[in-house]
């Protein structure tokens, strides 16, 4: 069960984040440099998705 | 000095991510956006940042000394730098008995950034300002 109740009085577009939309500004923030970590750089996509399930597993997150 | 080659030498965190501006700028705009919520007071944000600091070995952090009832804050965040699964229902029910939901989830964000921050720096071997 989650340990933070569900954030009220929050627009549908943030609130399927969950927890996360508590702080609004804090999420859109987060998202932009997640966004641009994802969509931009030298970096491939099959490289970025190999590198981000090793971190899950490390930190056993069931991702 | 960094490993990474770059003319200048890179010196800071702040350096090596101008490497990539948009992702320097997404950066900051998060780190600004923690800093600015009003719902996490100043003072511990500071001592807390300090914590995840220390617990990652960067040297020359000042630890300003605070009250008790930040105690139990600064307990949530030595247990999600250490291990997160080791956060326990209990230790979130006490946090919640002194921050407000919103504050805890600028917290935990904060937390994260910090750690990977320090982390970042430790790799490029640069020192960890913005």
């Amino acid at each position: 069960m989650a340990r933070l109740p569900r954030p009220e009085s929050v627009t549908d577009a943030i609130a399927g984040y969950g927890v996360l939309a508590h702080a609004p500004k804090v999420l859109h923030a987060f998202l932009g440099l997640y966004g641009r970590l994802w969509r931009d750089g030298r970096v491939d996509q099959a490289t970025k998705e190999v590198v981000r399930l090793r971190n899950a597993r490390i930190t056993d997150c069931g991702y | 000095m960094s490993w990474l080659a770059a003319a200048p030498a890179l010196r800071t965190l702040g350096d090596a991510l101008a490497l990539t501006p948009d992702l320097l700028a997404g950066y900051r705009v998060l780190e600004q956006a923690l800093a600015a919520d009003p719902e996490l007071d100043g003072a511990l944000r500071a001592r807390c940042r300090a914590r995840v600091a220390l617990l990652l070995g960067v040297p020359g952090n000042h630890y300003p000394s605070g009250s008790g009832a930040d105690d139990v804050v600064l307990e949530l965040v030595e247990q999600l730098v250490l291990d997160a699964h080791g956060v326990s229902d209990d230790l979130v029910a006490r946090v919640r008995s002194v921050l407000s939901p919103r504050a805890i989830v600028t917290l935990a964000q904060a937390v994260v950034v910090w750690e990977g921050q320090y982390r970042l720096a430790r790799c490029l071997d640069v020192a960890p300002e913005l």
